[in-house]
């Protein structure tokens, strides 16, 4: 594999990487706020 | 671990195998190379982009026919969502044909469609955003939404063949005839990385829905 690909492979495993976590800790956020929610429902 | 968050853990180390065999498994394209390679992340970005606004039209029927708010919820998510992954399709569009035609955007007629389908779309947002009323906020973007989706196969299949364009021929084909021919290698990555972006939709969409949701909850 050439230098040129790897270094696209990098980039993109990043790109996918960064936004994975994203998602996922906005994921997490909203279970605490739902879960917090839930518990202030008479 | 939370019962719901295995999925999503599962799609991220997936979606990971998935970018790696697109370098490593998969050959290069036979006519494009390795700017090739782009397909496996630009045709499913677009494919999901199509998906994403047939279910906007699917919520937004279900929110004229019953009223009920959680459809318009689901539409308004859906249709976000298209515009996110026709954004995706159009860079990685514009990459790849930057290394192929050495100019990034030429107004090819492919490309025209698109930036007319991102158009249609945004103001699908901009009506929301002038319309106070909840209800008939709703009502409007829902009947918007339908008639925004009936273009989409025009400008996304139809319109782009009728004139000759740089893009590579639609046609995906295993037996080398088209002028794009996928290996049974890149066939495997192919298919693998549309699952995976459609499980990146699916719970993206269902992540967009929980926080309406919420919202309506807290609102006072």
């Amino acid at each position: 594999m050439s230098n040129e690909l790897l270094t696209v492979l990098a980039v993109a495993l990043i790109t996918w990487l960064g936004v994975f976590v994203y998602i996922w800790r906005l994921d997490s956020r909203v279970s605490q706020l739902e879960a917090d929610l839930r518990q202030k429902k008479p | 671990m939370a019962k719901g968050k295995i999925l999503p853990l599962l799609l991220g180390i997936y979606m990971s195998l998935v970018i790696v065999a697109a370098f490593t498994y998969a050959e290069a394209e036979a006519t494009l190379g390795d700017a090739g390679r782009v397909i496996f992340f630009h045709i499913p970005s677009a494919w999901i982009a199509v998906l994403a606004f047939f279910v906007s039209m699917v919520g937004s029927i279900q929110y004229l026919r019953k009223g009920r708010i959680a459809d318009d919820h689901g539409a308004v998510a859906a249709a976000e969502l298209g515009l996110v992954f026709t954004v995706v399709a159009t860079i990685t569009g514009a990459i790849f044909a930057n290394l192929a035609w050495g100019t990034p955007w030429n107004w090819d007629p492919r490309e025209t469609t698109v930036f007319v389908l991102l158009l249609i779309y945004l103001a699908y947002f901009a009506l929301r955003a002038a319309v106070e009323e909840e209800d008939r906020r709703s009502r409007l973007a829902a009947v918007y939404s339908i008639l925004a989706f009936i273009t989409v196969p025009f400008l996304v299949f139809i319109l782009p063949r009728f004139y000759w364009s740089l893009h590579p021929d639609p046609i995906i084909s295993t037996t080398g005839k088209a002028s794009m021919a996928m290996s049974p290698h890149m066939l495997q990555v192919f298919m693998a990385s549309l699952l995976g972006f459609t499980g990146l939709f699916v719970w993206l969409y269902r992540l967009q829905v929980r926080i309406a949701r919420a919202a309506d909850q807290i609102k006072p």
